[in-house]
């Protein structure tokens, strides 16, 4: 009954967070108590459930609580660098490279792939790294030691002889927290379908 | 509200008059009409799918298209042949979201922009619709006091809700950098979940039971209507339109 309780006013304050308004509280020290306690609860949870042999109501547990967990850890540990680049043969090279992780990075090309009636269907930008050109789209980011170089969106930009020329926009990403929340989503998963099972065959 | 006249909207309106027949009529003859809305359904999808080149998922028209042939499916999967108000139940939640698409969504058709374009386009969407389905009817059969085919629609859109939502943000990560964005859609899915997940946790009680369902498919409605409509919530998930 507490726990459902306390799930219902998590729903709540999440369904709030939609309101740009209340956005405002992530990250204070309220939001942080509040995620504390919810991990302390799950693995509370999940310690009782083991102790009682409920093996996927401890998996389940378990997995809600690494999920928090990476959340911290993409909180407070993750970095990312917008990069945009020009995709002229005249722009000076800070605006065509940069220097990521001491490595030298440059643009070969963009493209956009359009379908029959003009409306852009994909994008893609070829960078040029030390060991050779490597081509990132949107979905298709390219991961490269630690470091996850996602296309995002482009634009275009105007030289000062009037000529426009593409601008491709990325992301650049280190999240630690990716793999540890990733895996509390597999026994999430696991533990869901275990019980979907369990209960179906009873 | 204006009726589709095209092949598509001939399929939908004979939906809608299919699954309200299956509420109406008498045993039988109601689960044949029932029934029929699983074909039409399939029908529906194809000839969507056909005409706008990609999954029909972009929008609310196209995943509510999938809707009511999941229901009739459900339906003859379980309990075809002796729980007939399972069958009355499967058609009126066939009915309730059948009539939106045929007279209230529009079916403007639409390119596949380059953040849908993922293999987990399908997977994300469908779980979802699955799940959405088998929540529904959970409520559906709880309000008609069976309980134990309640429980086991619940377990089971419990898990595909679960592995919709992972899989959506594991696309997120692949298509944004970022597995969560507190985007509106996500906080109310994220709602809907929890609320789903506080039901595991009194399942003893029948009050409990009916309430955390009806407040589940509530957060349903607003996740998938609401939201999009809404000037409020501006936010990733935004061309998902009616």
């Amino acid at each position: 009954m507490c726990a459902a309780a306390a799930l219902l006013a998590l729903a709540a304050a999440s369904a709030a967070l939609a309101f740009p308004r209340v956005q405002g509280v992530l990250g204070s020290a309220w939001a942080n108590a509040v995620l504390w306690a919810l991990l302390l609860v799950c693995v509370g949870m999940g310690a009782v459930a083991l102790a009682r042999r409920r093996w996927l109501s401890a998996l389940f547990h378990a997995g809600a609580a690494a999920v928090i967990v990476g959340g911290g850890l993409t909180a407070g540990y993750a970095k990312s660098w917008q990069v945009a680049l020009v995709d002229s043969p005249l722009a000076p090279p800070e605006l065509r490279q940069r220097v990521v992780a001491g490595e030298s990075v440059s643009l070969r090309k963009f493209e956009i792939e359009t379908y029959e009636d003009g409306m852009p269907k994909q994008f893609r930008t070829t960078l040029s790294f030390p060991e050779g050109e490597r081509t990132i789209a949107v979905n298709k980011p390219l991961r490269r030691k630690g470091i996850t170089y996602y296309q995002m969106s482009y634009s275009q930009a105007r030289d000062p002889y009037g000529q426009t020329w593409w601008v491709t926009h990325l992301s650049l990403r280190r999240d630690p927290g990716v793999a540890v929340t990733f895996a509390g989503y597999g026994a999430l998963i696991l533990a869901a379908l275990g019980t979907a099972i369990r209960e179906l065959a009873r | 509200m204006t009726a589709k006249v095209d092949l598509l909207g001939w399929l939908l309106n004979a939906q809608v008059t299919l699954a309200a027949l299956g509420v109406a009529l008498p045993k039988r003859l109601g689960r044949w009409a029932w029934g029929a809305v699983l074909p039409l359904g399939a029908a529906a999808i194809a000839a969507r799918w056909e005409a706008v080149g990609h999954p029909p998922m972009r929008n609310l028209f196209e995943a509510f298209l999938w809707l009511p042939p999941i229901l009739a499916a459900a339906t003859a999967l379980t309990r075809w042949r002796d729980e007939i108000w399972t069958v009355r139940l499967d058609a009126l939640l066939g009915f309730i979201v059948a009539f939106p698409l045929a007279f209230v969504f529009s079916a403007e058709e639409g390119r596949l922009p380059a953040a849908l374009q993922s293999p987990l386009f399908v997977p994300h969407v469908l779980g979802y619709m699955l799940a959405y389905a088998f929540l529904a009817r959970a409520f559906a059969l709880e309000c008609a006091c069976r309980a134990d085919a309640a429980r086991r629609s619940f377990a089971l859109g419990f898990f595909l809700m679960t592995l919709a939502l992972a899989l959506g943000s594991v696309w997120g990560n692949e298509a944004w950098g970022a597995y969560w964005q507190w985007d509106p859609k996500e906080q109310w899915s994220l709602a809907t979940w929890l609320v789903y997940a506080a039901l595991w946790h009194v399942r003893g009680s029948r009050p409990w039971r009916l309430a955390l369902l009806g407040v589940g498919l509530l957060a349903i409605v607003l996740t998938v209507t609401w939201i999009n409509l809404s000037k409020l919530f501006p936010g990733l998930h935004s061309y998902a339109g009616i």
